[in-house]
């Protein structure tokens, strides 16, 4: 606002600072909800089961996601991995298994932690199944939960 | 001339930054009461029995079977239970397998075995018992469907 005068006798428009902070920090505010689910790949429409007794999650580097997305009124569940549905469990391994051989590990075999988000009223078969697809890869795994 | 230039210079406002920050702080506030009350993701951290094992194969795990039914009847070694009684039962467990072992405690493998199609929240429940115990050895396997 300073210097208004000069401006609005030269008839320019004038930098307002205050406008630009609001705009600012709602683009802040936009970006910080949406940053965690696009980085992690995690499928925003599952409903995960209640855990109270789980530990809160932390960034693992070593941390790769796969989803399990239940369709009750079709009975089908379908698993996704970087955003992508995987319907050849055997092609979901090898990929794993690519991301298993960047994370070696002299003892374990490799880093990898692979976290399952299977929504809560997924038949505990389809589960199994894509427990099956893990354990050829990792033995470390961890299920997502929800704290409340 | 000079007088309503002057007029026009006390007319315009500056960047007041004591209402700025009002409303900062109130946002805060806000922010800080939505906190407490917020949904956060959570994980409950496992190991699957795998090949290439770090466990010391000399010492035998103690194994503990725990059944879910579709319906979410949970029953610890054949025993029906409920969800707090699990809790319980593992950590007594969790603390025996400490006392025998000592500094390093024997380890304690959870088989959970669940009918076909038995909600996964269900199953969930066992794990959030075992996490509560500090247990993180599962087995999970699947009954046949008839």
């Amino acid at each position: 606002m300073a210097g208004g005068s000069s401006s609005i006798e030269s008839g320019e428009p004038e930098f307002q600072v205050a406008p630009m902070i609001d705009v600012l920090l709602v683009l802040l505010i936009f970006f910080m909800s949406i940053i965690t689910a696009q980085v992690e790949q995690l499928d925003k429409t599952i409903v995960l089961p209640v855990a109270p007794d789980a530990r809160e999650r932390k960034v693992d580097a070593n941390q790769r996601t796969v989803n399990i997305r239940w369709n009750a009124a079709e009975g089908k569940a379908l698993m996704t991995y970087l955003g992508k549905p995987w319907e050849d469990r055997e092609l979901l391994v090898e990929e794993l298994k690519k991301e298993a051989e960047k994370l070696p590990h002299p003892t374990m075999g490799t880093r990898l932690v692979v976290l399952l988000r299977a929504d809560r009223l997924t038949p505990a078969k389809e589960v199994q199944a894509a427990m099956q697809v893990i354990a050829q890869v990792t033995a470390k795994v961890a299920f997502a939960t929800h704290n409340r | 001339m000079r007088r309503t230039h002057q007029k026009h210079e006390d007319q315009v406002i500056g960047f007041q930054i004591a209402p700025m920050i009002d409303v900062v702080f109130v946002i805060m506030l806000f922010f800080m009461v939505l906190a407490g009350d917020r949904q956060v993701e959570t994980e409950l951290p496992m190991t699957l029995p795998s090949t290439e094992s770090n466990v010391d194969s000399d010492v035998t795990p103690m194994e503990e079977q725990v059944s879910v039914a579709v319906d979410g009847e949970i029953a610890h070694n054949d025993e029906p239970v409920t969800t707090d009684e699990l809790k319980r039962n593992f950590q007594r467990l969790s603390l025996q397998a400490k006392a025998e072992g000592g500094a390093e405690p024997t380890p304690i493998v959870v088989t959970i075995s669940a009918e076909p199609d038995t909600p996964w929240e269900k199953v969930t429940e066992v794990m959030n018992a075992m996490s509560f115990a500090k247990i993180g050895n599962v087995t999970f396997t699947v009954l046949e469907e008839l």
